[in-house]
């Protein structure tokens, strides 16, 4: 238990300045590390390295590494958010005091705090939701194992030929409440916020990685709705409004309902039985 | 003979017995234009395998692959460049936790890709949670103490990586920026009671040495030639930069001119080195483009031809 005692303090003071602090302030340091088990040579060791300029080199690198793979991923939220960044990701750290092994579930977290913050009014940034979920929506396509899920859509498709539309599991809409032909220009080119005359309105962008190739389309106001619908929810009758996007490849014919609660029932069974 | 110099003897020999592959790079993404025109001429590419997947322990499927990236290395495999898998989330100095299902995974890339031997780090990145199926991210690579008790519990893991993958197993030696007191052994006594013990090779990352020797003041030249170089299979080399006063291993681009000066006396000492491995963070890729990147393999090939 005592190594994995020195373990946890040795990474908890990389975490956290004011741990460092408090060691340093405690003379031999046993004071603020009494949470954890510890022999008294292991005591002295985090007390030395709390002293130790490194620490300050570890607590910036524990930062940076949390930090880097949403700077990276993310970029153009992180322009948004520039002159908060540090704020919000003080508070970040302070929700999430442990950093998730996979680094797509510590994006997912860090978007949804992002969202939650917005909802909440205190992260007030022009454009930031938006904008944070067209990234997490690209980072989850560009995630997928696409070969692996069109394989299974194709074969749901074909099994279940009447079956009820749903949009391909390779694309997504995504809402805006801005026009993104007039927002991403400067996005994409880092102009400084604020972004005056963009108009506001109700958009949808289409990303689409189907067949591994990347397109990204601005939906007309009806056909964004619709599609918007059946992403958000269950898997719809086709109607004559939907053969467009059938035919496009954009919606797939999938399980029925009654079927997926039964899935050994597919149509070749039920007509052998 | 005793079980560890028998062992130390197989050992030896299947490190003398690896193909010698030259100089490569370690694999990041913005390296998938410059491997995809360079099939050619590659000797040999390094991967972080846990690069090429997302890994989510505590949940019922771990390791989903990334397909696009494994594409390109399925490419690279078929166009019969070795592949050498250097990974980063074993945590072998876990305390209280070892991931038995992690030696699987990487047992099953060994086999896939066929790599000649493979590395993990002298270190822990990850920490008992919950419980030791939920682990959680200790945020950084922190050293272990070079003590008995670690070493004990270290080359326990050894060998079962060992029994569970066949070909050579090596770990790196650290950097660090933090100083343990009253540690019972310097780092390269460690490593040479480790491969005593159990036979495993050496990653000896030379740029980790030369941040050391900065920042804790001692002589590059000595911590290496302390160590055993019998047992050195793969060297680092890399570039840093300064940080809150100290020089870190920030893989700044360009290997560092201290590393390029050790560099040559290492090559002549380590009878069984196989391979240099160039290293840099993919945000550098836009200084450096395709003929940074050739420029240090041409360096480090050069090293390499000088003595093989």
């Amino acid at each position: 238990m005592s190594l994995l005692g020195f373990q946890r303090a040795l990474s908890d003071l990389a975490a956290s300045p004011a741990l460092v602090q408090a060691v340093r302030g405690a003379g031999a340091g046993a004071a603020a590390l009494a949470a954890y088990e510890l022999t008294s040579l292991e005591t002295r060791r985090l007390a030395a390295v709390a002293g130790q300029r490194g620490m300050a080199v570890n607590c910036t690198l524990y930062r940076s590494n949390r930090l880097g793979s949403i700077l990276q991923t993310f970029p153009l939220t992180s322009h948004l958010l520039e002159g908060r960044l540090r704020e919000v990701a003080d508070r970040f750290f302070a929700a999430h005091p442990t950093p998730a092994i996979a680094t797509r579930r510590e994006l997912r977290r860090f978007s949804a705090f992002v969202l939650a913050s917005v909802e909440e009014g205190w992260l007030d940034v022009p454009f930031l939701a938006e904008v944070m979920l067209l990234e997490q929506a690209q980072y989850d396509l560009a995630l997928l194992p696409r070969r692996l899920v069109e394989a299974r859509a194709a074969r749901r498709a074909a099994h279940w030929p009447d079956g009820p539309v749903t949009p391909h599991p390779m694309v997504r809409v995504v809402r805006f409440g801005h026009d993104p032909s007039a927002l991403f220009p400067l996005l994409l080119r880092k102009a400084p916020a604020p972004y005056e005359g963009v108009p506001a309105g109700e958009f949808h962008l289409l990303l689409d990685l189907r067949g591994g190739v990347r397109r990204v389309t601005l939906l007309d106001a009806a056909s964004g709705r619709l599609l918007g619908a059946l992403q958000d929810g269950a898997a719809a009758d086709a109607t004559e409004a939907l053969e467009p996007f059938l035919a496009a490849g954009l919606l797939v014919r999938t399980i029925p309902r009654k079927a997926a609660k039964h899935p050994q029932r597919r149509p070749e069974m039920a007509a052998a039985a | 003979m005793s079980v560890s110099e028998l062992r130390q003897s197989a050992g030896a020999d299947a490190l003398a017995a690896l193909p010698k592959l030259g100089a490569g790079v370690l694999y990041n993404p913005s390296l998938e234009g410059f491997v995809s025109s360079h099939l050619d001429t590659l000797d040999y590419l390094a991967i972080i395998p846990d690069r090429f997947w997302s890994d989510e322990p505590d949940e019922a499927r771990r390791y989903d692959e990334l397909e696009p990236a494994v594409d390109l290395l399925d490419r690279v495999a078929a166009a019969r460049i070795p592949i050498v898998g250097h990974s980063v989330g074993l945590s072998i100095g876990s305390a209280e936790m070892f991931d038995t299902g992690h030696v699987e995974q990487l047992a099953r890339w060994q086999a896939r890709y066929a790599w000649p031997w493979h590395s993990e780090h002298l270190s822990f990145v990850r920490l008992p949670g919950a419980d030791a199926h939920t682990p959680v991210a200790a945020g950084l690579a922190l050293p272990v103490p070079y003590d008995h008790d670690v070493l004990e519990m270290i080359a326990a893991r050894v060998e079962h990586v060992q029994a569970r993958i066949p070909v050579p197993f090596l770990l790196e030696n650290n950097v660090y920026y933090v100083d343990l007191p009253e540690q019972e052994m310097t780092e390269p006594e460690f490593l040479n009671a480790l491969t005593a013990r159990t036979g495993c090779g050496i990653l000896l990352d030379v740029h980790n040495v030369v941040v050391n020797a900065v920042n804790h003041g001692f002589d590059a030249r000595d911590f290496v030639f302390a160590l055993d170089l019998s047992r050195v299979v793969e060297l680092h080399i890399a570039g840093g930069s300064e940080m809150a006063g100290m020089y870190t291993d920030s893989h700044s681009g360009p290997v560092a001119q201290a590393v390029w000066e050790l560099l040559d006396e290492v090559v002549a000492a380590a009878p069984n080195l196989a391979a240099i491995t160039f290293e840099f963070g993919e945000t550098w890729y836009p200084a450096m483009r395709d003929e940074g990147v050739n420029e240090e393999l041409r360096r480090a090939r050069a090293a390499w031809d000088r003595h093989h």
